[in-house]
């Protein structure tokens, strides 16, 4: 289980475009906006995605600049597997 | 607590943190900013990864890291984090972290052909004891050697460094900043002569413009890029230049992006010093103050083995040196400004534009920028310099321009060399743990160095020894060749890291007369390719100090314990060297100068010599482990830090006190009087400036920086008719280097689970090729398998495909050549000749 704080740079005059988009991306919840575009989001796991995918789709979002991740919080006791690693 | 309570707090901490970085307080988060969820014991510590150097806050519970949060109250990165450092609480937790040594072995004993079998630690420093004396009696300290690296803490290196430099007096000690870092430490000593950037972070909030070359920073440097994004969103009239040799994600914010074929860098950056010249815009009062004018040795080969056809052809080829007339490659000449000027003249923009294949409106708006006295410019750059076979030359252009215009050294003005690695800076450069280096840019070269760092060290005169060690390349060549037959790995995937793989990395590890270390808290290509593999602990599982690219020294208290029985690699420096008698390393007559020293061990000498072993138990971090220190019996990281410092104290690299470190969120050397210096050589900012200096470059006799000039010369290898395109391999935002940590990050792996090439469509639609098809490409080198990508982050230019080097079942470096700066001896990852064909 992940659960993670972005803070998420739109460009200042499309914030309002972001933040209407932010709702089709499963797993994110916008907390508030701040001055110069800023937008403070929330991701967590979603039954068919991880945080990070809605990550990726918020920086593929038109109008999005940057987005920073800033906390990060998960349950240990749900790891799952390494990758496979191949002998040289 | 219920799994949905702890999400809800987990998202009231998360949104806390997230609007704090953003400057503002929410209503629904005010509480929680105040009481912490969970019972979570928060610390400050710094990310695992970059050179850029983040604050991270480290929350532990029942001796687990469980979360992670940017620190606020880091100067750095306020608060934010990558989406690397987001992860970074996993690392540590990869189902196949080593726990027990394990050793090749055949019916009990070690065997080269055998399988993994653990052992004791005691049994695997006894083989190892064993094979480093017989390779030393046999053929003396140049056939020991270790690598080691930029991710090792700051007192590592330094365990490290003396071990070998002074133990075994063996100079075979590099870094994997050799790959990484050497050409700008080389460009700083020769323009500067002293090393690392006179600037700081803080310049991206007083600069007017940016230009990056050769540095993808919205995906290697992530942070610091968001901080550039602010300020060229906010600050009016800010303008960013990006120069690559293809497309990435930087030129998004890019308002000039240019495209250059590679190794025309020099080319363009000496068309900048021209045009400054010819239109009247040098800083004509600061050039006379501060700075003389040199000319550089030509000719100077690929720091290839000295058989290829391309060495035996260069004239001034490192291996000819003050033979027939040949000249030290890192040699230059003093000239005059109007000989520069001669120099610089036929680098025209229709010239340039030509070579480069960049549009000469772009080329021209670019120099006007720099040319203009009223805009503050500062200049990025991390492996596209470094990684270059004129990599130092590369470094020293970038300098010439900022000289020339007087744009240095002060806010938001000045060249910036990035670093890839968190200790690049503060571990391999300032430590000293290069082939040819002791602390604090002394070098191994120069008796009077020599001689001061044999009285901090309390060594019998002569114990160092003069000549350079084996650099990163040549190990592996010397490997191969079985001179250096007892060799140790930490803290880094050399195998799968270095060129020329199968030439000389693999079969230099496999050869039966060499024994093989490989200390790393994972089964990665490297370790898997030894004779004996060393369990790490890593990161949070011990006390650390890491140095990140503007020159910020950061410590961090030990969190958690290692898993099973993997111990740091300070443990593993330090316990080995109690398996040596001095008797056993040096020379008797070395021994009569200090008989003192009779019957005891390296560890006596080196470590329990009245300065590391100085500071007791009781002032270890209260309420925190520190296996190493208990395990010793002293402070054994203070001691270390304290006996480096006096390296640097009083001499330009001053570090502030232990304890002080442990309290800041990091200092900037110099730290004179517990302050730290955000711009060196002007007055006012550098304590070493004297008041009416104005500025000075103190690291050179004269006070004069260099402006060298440095001319265009082909790379190593060009694409011709049977290898028609140009490699380049680099990295991707969700892995860092080779993937040995961020692979095992299961969200990371699958966000980015396997390597791609990226190729331009042309040219894939030229050979037949479909986007996802397999593909095979094919260097004079070797193969890789592997599938064609073209669309995605980057957009290649025709005739070049890029390919990330993070994945171990796609070995990149079976492709590459070793070819380097013949200064610098930094491997050129981005140009090799190539084809691709379908399977």
């Amino acid at each position: 289980m992940n659960v993670c704080g972005v803070l998420v740079h739109a460009v200042p005059a499309r914030a309002d475009e972001v933040a209407r988009a932010l709702e089709d991306i499963p797993g994110s919840e916008l907390h508030g906006t701040a001055e110069g575009g800023r937008l403070i989001v929330t991701l967590e796991d979603t039954a068919h995605a991880t945080a990070i995918d809605g990550l990726a789709a918020i920086h593929r979002l038109p109008g999005v600049v940057a987005a920073a991740l800033v906390y990060h919080g998960f349950d240990p006791d749900r790891g799952s597997a390494a990758p496979p690693v191949m002998e040289a | 607590m219920s799994e949905q309570t702890r999400r809800d707090t987990m998202k009231l901490a998360a949104v806390a943190a997230t609007a704090a970085a953003a400057g503002v307080t929410l209503p629904e988060t005010a509480e929680a900013q105040v009481t912490r969820p969970d019972g979570i014991r928060w610390d400050k510590g710094v990310c695992r990864f970059c050179g850029t150097g983040c604050g991270v806050l480290v929350g532990v519970k029942g001796g687990k890291v469980v979360a992670t949060q940017g620190d606020p109250d880091a100067p750095v990165n306020r608060g934010l984090n990558c989406i690397k450092g987001y992860f970074l609480s996993k690392i540590m937790y990869g189902e196949d972290r080593l726990t027990r040594p394990l050793l090749r072995m055949k019916n009990g004993k070690f065997d080269k052909t055998g399988d993994f079998t653990p052992i004791t630690w005691s049994q695997a420093f006894e083989i190892m004891a064993e094979k480093w004396k017989a390779a030393l009696k046999k053929s003396g300290p140049s056939a020991v050697g270790m690598f080691g690296s930029g991710q090792w803490t700051i007192w590592e290196g330094y365990a490290a460094a003396k071990l070998y430099k002074a133990g075994f007096r063996s100079n075979n000690l590099d870094p994997n900043a050799r790959h990484c870092m050497a050409s700008a430490v080389a460009g700083f000593m020769r323009t500067f002569g002293i090393d690392e950037p006179m600037g700081c972070y803080d310049d991206v909030e007083h600069a007017d413009a940016f230009v990056l070359w050769g540095a993808n920073m919205a995906e290697m440097h992530p942070i610091l890029w968001s901080r550039l994004t602010d300020r060229r969103l906010t600050h009016e009239g800010c303008e960013v230049h990006v120069l690559s040799t293809f497309e990435h994600r930087s030129f998004e914010l890019a308002d000039n992006g240019m495209i250059f074929v590679p190794q025309t860098d020099l080319a363009i950056l000496n068309y900048i010093a021209n045009y400054i010249i010819q239109n009247g815009a040098v800083n004509e009062d600061f050039v006379k103050k501060h700075v003389a004018f040199a000319h550089t040795v030509e000719d100077i080969g690929y720091g290839l083995r000295p058989t290829h056809p391309l060495e035996v052809a260069a004239k001034n080829a490192s291996h000819k040196a003050g033979q027939g007339g040949a000249l030290d490659p890192a040699g230059m000449r003093d000239i005059t400004f109007d000989q520069y000027k001669e120099q610089v003249a036929k680098y025209t923009l229709d010239y340039t534009a030509k070579l480069s294949g960049v549009e000469p409106e772009k080329l021209l708006r670019m120099a006007k920028l720099y040319a203009d006295p009223k805009k503050k410019i500062v200049s990025y750059w991390t492996m596209g310099f470094n990684q270059h076979a004129r990599g130092t030359w590369v470094n020293n252009l970038a300098y010439n321009i900022h000289l020339l215009t007087g744009k240095i050294s002060e806010p938001g003005n000045g060249p910036f060399s990035l670093t890839g690695q968190p200790s690049a800076c503060g571990t391999a450069r300032e430590v000293g743990t290069f082939a040819h280096r002791l602390p604090a840019d002394l070098v191994v070269t120069n008796p009077q160095h020599r001689a001061f760092s044999e009285k901090i060290w309390q060594l019998p005169e002569g114990t160092l020894p003069g000549n350079i060690g084996y650099h990163a390349v040549v190990q592996h060549r010397m490997l191969k060749d079985g001179k250096l037959n007892a060799y140790w790995v930490q803290c880094t995937n050399n195998m799968q890291t270095a060129p020329n793989m199968n030439g000389e990395g693999l079969p230099g590890y496999r050869n039966p007369d060499n024994f093989i270390v490989v200390s790393d808290p994972y089964p990665t290509v490297t370790a898997m390719a030894a004779d004996l593999i060393l369990p790490t602990a890593m990161w949070m599982e011990k006390e650390g100090a890491y140095g990140n690219a503007e020159r910020r020294s950061q410590f961090w208290r030990q969190q958690v314990k290692p898993p099973g029985e993997a111990r740091s690699d300070l443990w593993q420096v330090v316990e080995f060297s109690k398996y040596f008698k001095v008797e056993e390393v040096w020379p008797e007559e070395l021994i009569a100068k200090k008989p003192e020293v009779r019957g005891k061990t390296l560890y006596d000498v080196l470590y329990a010599n009245g300065a590391v072993n100085k500071f007791p138990l009781a002032e270890l971090q209260q309420d925190f482990d520190n296996d190493e220190s208990n395990a010793f019996g002293f402070y054994l990281q203070k001691g270390l830090f304290e006996e480096y410092a006096a390296f640097g104290r009083g001499h330009g690299h001053d570090l502030g006190p232990f304890e002080l470190y442990h309290k800041a969120r990091g200092l900037r050397w110099p730290v004179v009087d517990g302050k730290e210096t955000l711009w060196r050589f002007r007055e006012g900012y550098d304590p070493y400036v004297k008041a009416g200096e104005g500025v000075k470059f103190y690291g050179k006799p004269d006070g004069r920086a260099r402006i060298i000039f440095c001319p265009y010369e082909p790379a190593a290898e060009s694409p011709d008719k049977d290898y028609d395109m140009w490699l380049c391999t680099g990295r991707v935002l969700e892995h860092w280097h080779s993937g040995s940590m961020t692979r095992r990050v299961p969200e990371l792996h699958r966000s980015y689970p396997t390597a791609q090439l990226f190729m331009h469509p042309d040219d894939a639609q030229q050979r037949g090729l479909r986007r996802g098809q397999s593909v095979k490409v094919i260097t004079r080198r070797g193969e890789v398998l592997t599938r064609v990508e073209t669309r995605g982050r980057n957009k290649m230019p025709v005739g070049l495909v890029f390919i990330p080097f993070f994945d171990e079942a796609q070995l990149v470096n079976k492709l590459t050549l070793d070819a380097t700066c013949p200064i610098s001896k930094e491997t050129d990852f981005k140009k090799a000749a190539c084809k691709v064909v379908p399977i």
